[in-house]
């Protein structure tokens, strides 16, 4: 699955809400950022800018220094019942908040 | 007996006005809602990016996103002459119009990659009603004017509403049949703890309950047999009395599971409307309907 998440100065990553990648509705999301990342580079950037330029003009993610389109591969049943850390990880995007 | 006479009994039995005008209501009210509150979000669709436009449906006829205004101008005319359907005002204009403006825009909204199947039913619905004598009670101007007798005009289109809504279930049950086949049971523990973990991976509110119970493989072996079992008898309800009122709970019960291990809300028949039609409605409505009108604010005829 895709994702778009948030690293903060510590290097913590958590995710960036649906309403500032897409909108309010997460499945919704889900298919913008498989959409992208499907487009190839050029438009996992562009998502990656978009994001982090909306990132920006929010006060409670001050915080975030860098925004990152990443591609996570799980196990969803073993996600639940022997840890969250997924199978595979790739790294599709990363671009710098603007401040 | 003959099996054609027994059908067009079935399917033409004379019914109450009254039921047809609370259907027109129900539906009316909880579509124009629906439109109020998801106003924002359906709005929201005017700014995506257009490599994104994938058009389903109706709007196939589109090549590439409407501008931003057209999108506005259908909202506000759908919120409009959604009112208008509800009050039954100028019906043969507001019926067709609300339910083929409620029809674009939720279908808009489905045209960016991702299907929201939960409109389907109510857009069909209002599509029905749109046809039909629906405003010939309970509507505006019809002060003084004696309610018409139960006629098959306003019969069928009653079956019709209750057989769309069993064949979404029934359809529903296939899809299911043919993805995870009679062991239903691992494919829905496999799709709830996926749509759990996609909801926190993504940053959104998930069921922890969904989440917790990924751990009873057996759990979700019933939970998969009775949801095939209800989807799948869902003609059942159709024969009425007994059978229907139990299917109804039974799928009630569904959709609140459906709420309770994925967050997932099915507004529609949890609220009971999209159940209305398998029962007589009139009562309840009618009773709202007079309560309304004893405020002297409704130009309605009560009873």
């Amino acid at each position: 699955m895709h994702t778009v998440v948030g690293i903060d100065a510590a290097g913590e990553s958590a995710p960036i809400a649906p309403r500032l990648v897409a909108n309010s509705e997460t499945l919704q999301t889900a298919v913008a950022i498989a959409r992208a990342v499907g487009a190839g580079r050029k438009a996992t950037r562009r998502l990656c800018e978009t994001v982090a330029e909306k990132v920006a003009r929010e006060a409670d993610l001050a915080d975030v220094v860098t925004v990152e389109v990443r591609s996570d591969k799980y196990e969803p049943v073993a996600y639940f019942t022997r840890g969250t850390t997924p199978r595979k990880s790739r790294l599709r995007a990363s671009c710098r908040v603007p401040r | 007996m003959n099996p054609l006479k027994v059908l067009d009994e079935y399917w033409c039995m004379p019914q109450p006005a009254e039921r047809l005008a609370a259907l027109r209501l129900i539906t009316g009210l909880f579509a124009l809602l629906y439109v109020l509150a998801r106003g924002p979000h359906l709005a929201s669709y005017a700014h995506f990016p257009p490599e994104q436009f994938r058009p389903v449906g109706v709007v196939a006829l589109l090549h590439a996103p409407a501008p931003p205004f057209v999108l506005y101008a259908t909202l506000a005319l759908c919120i409009v002459s959604g009112f208008a359907f509800v009050l039954g005002f100028r019906y043969r204009l507001s019926g067709p119009l609300f339910a083929l403006t409620f029809l674009w825009v939720t279908t808009y909204r489905c045209s960016w990659g991702m299907i929201f199947h939960q409109d389907n039913l109510v857009a069909i619905h209002l599509l029905i009603l749109a046809v039909v004598p629906a405003a010939d009670a309970w509507s505006w101007g019809t002060h003084g004017k004696p309610i018409p007798n139960a006629a098959a005009r306003y019969g069928w289109p009653v079956r019709a509403f209750t057989w769309v809504t069993i064949s979404t279930y029934v359809v529903a049950g296939v899809a299911k049949l043919q993805n995870g086949g009679l062991d239903w049971g691992e494919t829905l523990r496999s799709h709830v703890a996926y749509d759990a973990l996609r909801k926190l991976e993504l940053g959104s509110m998930h069921a922890p309950l969904g989440a917790w119970t990924v751990q009873f493989s057996a759990l979700f072996w019933l939970l998969g047999a009775m949801t095939l079992l209800l989807e799948l008898g869902a003609p059942l309800a159709g024969l009425g009395g007994r059978v229907r009122t139990t299917w109804v709970l039974g799928m009630w019960g569904f959709h609140f599971g459906v709420l309770a291990l994925m967050a997932i809300a099915f507004v529609y028949p949890l609220t009971g409307c999209a159940f209305a039609s398998f029962f007589a409605v009139e009562r309840p409505v009618g009773w709202c309907v007079g309560k309304f009108f004893a405020l002297g604010r409704a130009p309605f005829r009560a009873t």
